[in-house]
């Protein structure tokens, strides 16, 4: 289960990022960006 | 949904020895891909139900899209989110085939002009669209997602035209051509104060709804 969630959390920072490049996160909802990937 | 996402990124980061900060990354990349799953399927098996999988995906994707670089209205939470974009990717590829039968050259051509020149003025006059959670100050990033809409809607004209071209000899691609347009048409009005508005009034109809079932 360790390695299944390290997987998980190295998938989920590399989306975290590639959603952060943009304006929108996917259709109408956006949540509270983390301070670490705000490029006002 | 968000509640799920931000308990299972907990469980992640406890098992991890994350910090809050990278915690509230892998919560953010999680519920990105969550949704975008979700919506998707959603939208294709929905799609499916109404004979239209295609067309549902067309409107899925090109709106996405174009939130990408645009920004645009948005819903308070996740949930009701899902339900409105799924909902929309439905009656517009649902549409799409009803409108098929009246399918003439000259009045695609019109409305595909009228829907375009709509899109590049509103992209022009407003974009990008933040929300109070991801707000856009830097003036190059602005104009970075300014250049970006007016390129993907550059490539999706580009696209209508072959649809609408290829609509000539094939009726399948004039299906494809409606809910290209729906969906472009339906972005350019979340762009707009009175999509903001619109979708300001439908945020509130969950508590509306809720507020009746208890009188």
């Amino acid at each position: 289960m360790k390695k299944f969630y390290g997987v998980l959390a190295a998938v989920s920072t590399v989306v975290a990022a590639l959603v952060a490049s943009s304006a929108c996160y996917w259709f109408f909802y956006q949540p509270e960006e983390p301070a670490s990937l705000r490029n006002k | 949904m968000e509640k799920i996402v931000r308990r299972l990124a907990s469980n992640i980061a406890r098992s991890q020895g994350l910090d809050a900060e990278r915690e509230a990354v892998v919560a953010y990349g999680l519920l990105a891909m969550v949704q975008i799953t979700v919506i998707t399927l959603l939208a294709l098996a929905l799609g499916f139900a109404v004979g239209a999988p295609v067309e549902a995906l067309i409107v899925c994707f090109s709106v996405s899209f174009f939130r990408k670089y645009s920004g645009g209205a948005h819903a308070y939470d996740a949930d009701f989110c899902t339900v409105v974009s799924v909902a929309y990717c439905t009656l517009a590829a649902a549409a799409s085939g009803w409108l098929s039968p009246l399918y003439r050259l000259p009045a695609m051509l019109a409305a595909v002009i009228m829907f375009y020149a709509t899109a590049y003025w509103v992209i022009y006059r407003y974009v990008p669209v933040d929300s109070p959670n991801k707000p856009i100050k830097n003036p190059l990033k602005i104009k970075r997602m300014r250049k970006g809409s007016f390129l993907l809607v550059t490539a999706y004209l580009a696209l209508q035209l072959l649809f609408v071209f290829l609509g000539t000899r094939n009726p399948l691609f004039q299906g494809y051509g409606i809910s290209l347009l729906l969906g472009v048409a339906w972005q350019t009005l979340t762009l707009t104060p009175i999509g903001a508005v619109l979708l300001n009034k439908l945020n509130d109809l969950p508590k509306f709804l809720r507020k009746e079932a208890h009188t």
